[in-house]
C-alpha cells in the first residue's frame, strides 16, 4: 500500500513535471539549441525544483511538528531540537557562506566578461575591420569617380574595353547600357555608389560612377577590387566575435539571473537535503530513545508485556534488544515471584490455619521485638486481644503476664538470645496458670537473625490432672497400708481363737504375743489415720485478715530454743491479706522442718510485697543439701518423698494449702547451696 | 557591502523574471481596422524602437514577428478565436559591408533583400501595412476585435555559458494590444 502510494506520487509528479516542462518550453521557445537536449535539460531542472519543493515541504513540516512536540513537552523533543538546531547551524552557516562567495565569484566573473579590458579589444578589432572595409570602399569609389570625370575627354581609359589598371589591382569597366540592374540604374541616374559582393574568392568591392559627356550621361564606370578570402575570413571572425559579444552583453542580466538561479537551487538542494538527513538522523536517534522512555513509563505502570518494535542493527538496536530482553526477564521474574508469592501465601494460610487450630500458643517476635504473629491459642491462654497486641513490643506482653519467671526474658529482641525452655507460673488477670515455654531464635539460611519464636503450652490442667492422679495413688497406697496391718491382726485374732477353742497350754503366751502384734498394728493404723486425717482436714481453711509478718514472727518464736539452727528474718512491710493463719503457719513449719532435716545451719525467712504482681512473696531459704534437678517437678506431688520414712505428703500438703490461698509455690537452687522455696500469694480478693 | 550586492542581485533578478520587457521601451501601435473589398484589413506596427535599432546596428540578428488574431466577442463566455495571421521578418546588419539583410516570408518561402538605409527597413520590418485578415462574408455577424502580438527574438545564441543559455527566453520582447471592437453583419 505504501509502495503504491509512492508510485502514485511519483507518477503524479512526473505528469506535473511534463506539464511544467511544456509551459517552460513554451515560454523559453524551442527554436534555439537542440530540442531534445533542451527538453531533457529543462525536464531535469523542473524535476529538481519539484522534488526540492517537496523536500522543503517535508522539512518545514518536520520543523513545525518538532516545534509542536517541544511545546507539548513530548519525551525526546528537547534532545531532538538540540540535535536539529546543531545540524541546522552546521548546514546553514557553511552553505550560506558558500552561496555568498559563489555568487560574488560569478558576478565578478560576469563583470569581467563585460569589463573594458575585454570589450575594448573586441570593439577595436571590429573598428579596424570596419575602417579597412570603409577605406577600401572609399578608395574604389574615389577611383571610379576619378575615371568617370576624366573618362571621355582625357582618354585615361579606353572605353568599352576592359582594362586592368595596375593601380591597387583594380579592375575597371565601362558600361554604356546601365539598365543591367536596379543598383546600376540608380547610380546612372543619381550618383556614384559602392557595393560589396561576397564571392568564393573573397569580397568584391565594386564602385559605380556615372560618366557625363557633353552634359549627358553616357555610361557608368565600374571599378572593382577583391579582398582575398583569407582576409575576409579573418574579418568575419572578428565580426562574429563582436556580434556574439554584443548578444551576450544584451543578455547580461538574464545570464546573471540564470547563474544566480542555478546557484540558489543548488544551495537550496544542498541545505534542505542536509536538513532532511539531519532530521532523519535526529529522528533515528531520538525515536528509539523516545520509544525507550515511553516503554519505561509503560513498564513503570506495570505493563511488562510492552515491547519496542524497532528493528535496527546498530548500537541503538542493541540497546532496544537488551531492553526488550530485560522486559522478558522482568516478566519471567515477576511471574516466578507471583508464583512463589502464591505458593508462599498458600503455605502461610496453611501455617496460619495450623497455628489457629492447635492448642499450643505461638507468638512470633520480629527483630525489633514487636509481636508479628499471635495465634488463637496464645490469645486464649494469655487472655489477649490479637488486634490490640499485634505490632506492640513484647515488653507490653510481659507486663500483662504477672510472673517472676519472666524476669530473665527482658532481652528477647537481641540476636544473641539463647534458645530456652522453661516452666513458668504466672497470673493472667489474677488467674494462676502454669505454662511450659519454648523460646527459639529464628535465623535464615545465612544465619541472619530473623526474630524470636515463643511457643507455650498451658500446663495448669495437666498439673491438676497429675495431682488428681497422685491422689488416687495415695488412696491406693493408704488402702494398701491399711490392709497390711489388718492381715497380722486377723491372723493373730484367728490364732487366739483357735488356741482358746483348743484350750492350748500356751494360750497365755500366744495371747501375749498376739495382743502385742495387734496393738502394734493398730498403732500403725492410728498413725496412718492420723496422718491422713491431717491431710484430709486441708480444704477447710478459715480465712482471716492477717499480717503474714506476724505469722513469721510466731514461727520464729517456736524455733527460738533451737541452738544449732539460726533463723534469720528479712521482713518488709506487707499489706494484710485474708489467709488461714494456722494452715499457713503449718505450711511454713513444714518447710522449716524440711530445711532442718536437710541439715542447714541457717534459715532465712523473707517477706516482700510485689506491687507489679500485687502479691506477697514469702521465701524460705536454707543452706542444706538442696533439691535435685530431676526431683523438682515431682516435689509437690503426693506420694513423693526423698526420705525413707516419709509418706510424701508434706510438700504436697504445703502446695495444697498455698493453692487454696490462690498462691503458688516453687523451688529454686540457692547460691551457693541449699534450696529456696518461694511462695507467692495474691493480695487481691478471692 | 557584499550582502547588499547579493540582495541587489536578487531583487534585480526577480524584477527581470516578472517584467523582462521593462528593458525595452518599444510600443505597439493600436491596430487600425478597415474593411475593403469585403476583407478585413489591419494596419499596425511598432514605435519607439530605438533600443531595438541599436541592438540591430550592433550586428545582432533579430526576428520580428507580428501575430494578428481575430476574435469574436461573446457575452458570458470567453471570446472566440476566429483566425490569425503571422508576419515574420528577420533582419541582420552586416557591420563590415554596411548593409542590412532583410528576410521576409511569403508563406514558408523566404525572400531576402539587402538594404543600406535603415529608414527604409524601419517601415519594412516594424510596420504592418494592409494585412488582409479574413473575408467578411466568411464571418458570422457579431462584434469582433483584433489582437496584435509583436515579438522580438534573437536568432541563434552564442554558447558562451553552455547549456545554461537554453534557459534564456528566446523572445526578448512581447507586446500585445487589442483593437477597438467592430461589428460585422446585421449588428454592424
Amino acid at each position: 500500500m505504501k509502495n503504491l502510494k509512492i508510485l502514485l506520487g511519483l507518477f503524479v509528479l512526473s505528469i506535473l513535471a511534463i506539464i511544467i516542462t511544456g509551459v517552460v518550453l513554451s515560454y523559453l521557445g524551442i527554436e534555439h539549441g537542440p530540442l531534445l537536449i533542451k527538453t531533457g535539460f529543462i525536464f531535469i531542472i523542473v524535476n529538481i525544483i519539484l522534488y526540492l519543493a517537496i523536500l522543503i515541504f517535508f522539512v518545514v513540516r518536520n520543523f513545525v511538528s518538532l516545534y509542536a512536540e517541544k511545546k507539548q513537552k513530548v519525551i525526546g523533543s528537547k534532545f531532538r531540537t538540540r540535535l536539529v538546531v546543531a545540524f541546522v547551524g552546521l548546514t546553514l552557516i557553511p552553505s550560506a557562506l558558500l552561496f555568498v562567495l559563489s555568487n560574488q565569484l560569478i558576478n565578478s566573473s560576469i563583470d569581467k566578461w563585460f569589463s573594458l579590458e575585454v570589450q575594448k579589444p573586441i570593439n577595436d578589432s571590429m573598428d579596424i575591420a570596419m575602417i579597412f572595409y570603409s577605406k577600401e570602399r572609399q578608395n574604389v569609389l574615389d577611383y571610379a569617380n576619378f575615371l568617370a570625370s576624366n573618362a571621355s575627354n582625357k582618354g585615361l581609359i579606353d572605353l568599352n574595353k576592359f582594362t586592368e589598371n595596375a593601380k591597387d589591382n583594380f579592375k575597371v569597366y565601362f558600361l554604356k547600357n546601365p539598365e543591367k540592374s536596379d543598383f546600376i540604374k540608380n547610380v546612372f541616374n543619381v550618383a556614384a555608389d559602392v557595393e560589396i559582393i561576397s564571392s568564393e574568392k573573397g569580397d568584391i568591392i565594386r564602385a559605380f560612377a556615372p560618366v557625363e559627356s557633353r552634359g549627358k550621361r553616357s555610361g557608368v564606370v565600374i571599378v572593382e577590387t577583391l579582398i582575398p578570402l583569407e582576409f575576409v575570413t579573418k574579418m568575419e571572425s572578428i565580426k562574429k566575435a563582436y556580434n556574439e559579444y554584443n548578444q551576450i552583453k544584451i543578455r547580461q542580466k538574464p545570464i546573471r539571473f540564470i547563474y544566480f538561479f542555478m546557484l540558489t537551487i543548488t544551495t537550496l538542494v544542498i541545505i534542505f537535503l542536509a536538513l532532511w538527513f539531519s532530521l532523519r538522523i535526529a529522528k533515528g536517534m531520538t525515536v528509539p530513545i523516545q520509544s525507550l522512555a515511553e516503554a519505561t513509563k509503560t513498564v513503570a505502570h506495570g505493563d511488562l508485556d510492552f515491547r519496542i518494535n524497532i528493528k535496527r542493527d546498530d548500537e541503538i538496536g542493541l540497546l532496544i534488544n537488551s531492553f526488550n530482553k530485560m522486559l522478558d526477564d522482568l516478566r519471567d521474574g515477576k511471574q516466578s515471584i507471583e508464583q512463589a508469592y502464591m505458593e508462599s501465601d498458600r503455605r502461610r494460610l496453611s501455617m496460619e490455619a495450623i497455628l489457629e487450630s492447635i492448642n499450643t500458643g505461638v507468638i512470633f517476635l520480629e527483630r525489633s521485638g514487636n509481636i508479628a504473629t499471635l495465634n488463637n491459642a496464645a490469645c486464649s491462654m494469655l487472655n489477649l486481644d490479637r488486634a490490640d497486641m499485634l505490632g506492640k513490643s513484647y515488653k507490653e506482653l510481659l507486663a500483662r503476664i504477672k510472673s517472676d519467671d519472666l524476669s530473665s526474658l527482658d532481652r528477647l529482641d537481641e540476636k544473641d538470645f539463647k534458645a530456652t525452655e522453661k516452666e513458668i507460673h504466672a497470673y493472667i488477670d489474677g488467674r494462676p496458670v502454669n505454662l511450659r515455654v519454648y523460646i527459639t531464635v529464628l535465623k535464615d539460611s545465612k544465619g541472619n537473625f530473623m526474630g524470636i519464636l515463643v511457643v507455650f503450652d498451658d500446663l495448669t490442667e495437666i498439673i491438676t490432672a497429675q495431682r488428681a492422679l497422685a491422689w488416687q495413688e495415695v488412696a491406693k497406697r493408704i488402702t494398701h497400708e491399711i490392709k497390711n496391718p489388718l492381715t497380722p491382726i486377723m491372723l493373730s485374732t484367728e490364732r487366739l481363737l483357735k488356741k482358746w477353742n483348743d484350750n492350748a497350754k500356751d494360750f497365755g503366751e500366744v495371747l501375749k504375743k498376739s495382743t502385742k502384734t495387734i496393738l502394734k498394728e493398730v498403732g500403725s493404723l492410728r498413725n496412718l489415720v492420723d496422718e491422713f486425717s491431717r491431710f484430709g482436714k486441708m480444704p477447710k481453711i478459715n480465712l482471716e485478715s492477717t499480717n503474714i509478718n506476724s505469722v513469721i514472727e510466731e514461727i520464729v518464736e517456736l524455733y527460738s530454743d533451737l541452738s544449732k539452727i539460726k533463723i534469720i528474718t528479712l521482713l518488709q512491710d506487707l499489706p494484710e491479706i485474708d489467709v488461714d493463719r494456722d494452715q499457713l503457719k503449718r505450711a511454713l513449719i513444714n518447710l522449716i522442718d524440711n530445711a532442718i532435716q536437710a541439715k542447714t545451719e541457717r534459715i532465712w525467712l523473707n517477706t516482700s510485697f510485689d506491687t507489679s504482681l500485687d502479691s506477697i512473696r514469702i521465701e524460705v531459704i536454707d543452706e542444706g543439701t538442696g533439691i535435685k534437678e530431676e526431683d523438682r517437678n515431682k516435689l509437690f506431688l503426693p506420694d513423693f518423698s526423698t526420705k525413707k520414712e516419709g509418706m510424701g505428703l508434706g510438700l504436697s500438703i504445703v502446695s495444697s494449702i498455698i493453692s487454696k490461698h490462690r498462691g503458688y509455690i516453687r523451688v529454686k537452687d540457692n547460691e551457693p547451696r541449699g534450696a529456696r522455696f518461694i511462695i507467692e500469694i495474691p493480695v487481691g480478693g478471692r | 557591502m557584499a550582502r547588499f550586492s547579493v540582495f541587489t542581485n536578487i531583487i534585480v533578478c526577480c524584477v527581470l523574471i516578472l517584467i523582462p520587457e521593462t528593458a525595452l521601451t518599444a510600443e505597439i501601435l493600436l491596430p487600425e481596422i478597415s474593411i475593403r473589398e469585403n476583407e478585413i484589413i489591419v494596419y499596425t506596427g511598432l514605435s519607439n524602437i530605438k533600443e531595438i535599432e541599436t541592438t540591430i546596428k550592433s550586428g545582432v540578428e533579430k526576428e520580428i514577428v507580428f501575430t494578428i488574431e481575430l476574435f469574436k466577442v461573446w457575452n458570458y463566455w470567453p471570446d472566440e478565436f476566429v483566425v490569425s495571421k503571422k508576419i515574420r521578418r528577420i533582419i541582420k546588419y552586416d557591420n563590415l559591408r554596411e548593409h542590412y539583410l532583410v528576410t521576409s516570408f511569403n508563406g514558408d518561402l523566404p525572400i531576402e533583400r539587402t538594404f543600406r538605409d535603415f529608414s527604409i527597413i524601419k517601415k519594412l520590418i516594424f510596420m504592418v501595412y494592409d494585412v488582409s485578415l479574413v473575408k467578411v462574408k466568411e464571418l458570422d455577424p457579431g462584434s469582433y476585435y483584433v489582437r496584435v502580438v509583436a515579438e522580438s527574438k534573437s536568432r541563434e545564441l552564442p554558447s558562451v555559458i553552455g547549456l545554461l543559455m537554453l534557459f534564456i527566453p528566446e523572445v526578448e520582447m512581447s507586446l500585445a494590444i487589442e483593437s477597438y471592437r467592430f461589428n460585422i453583419g446585421e449588428s454592424g
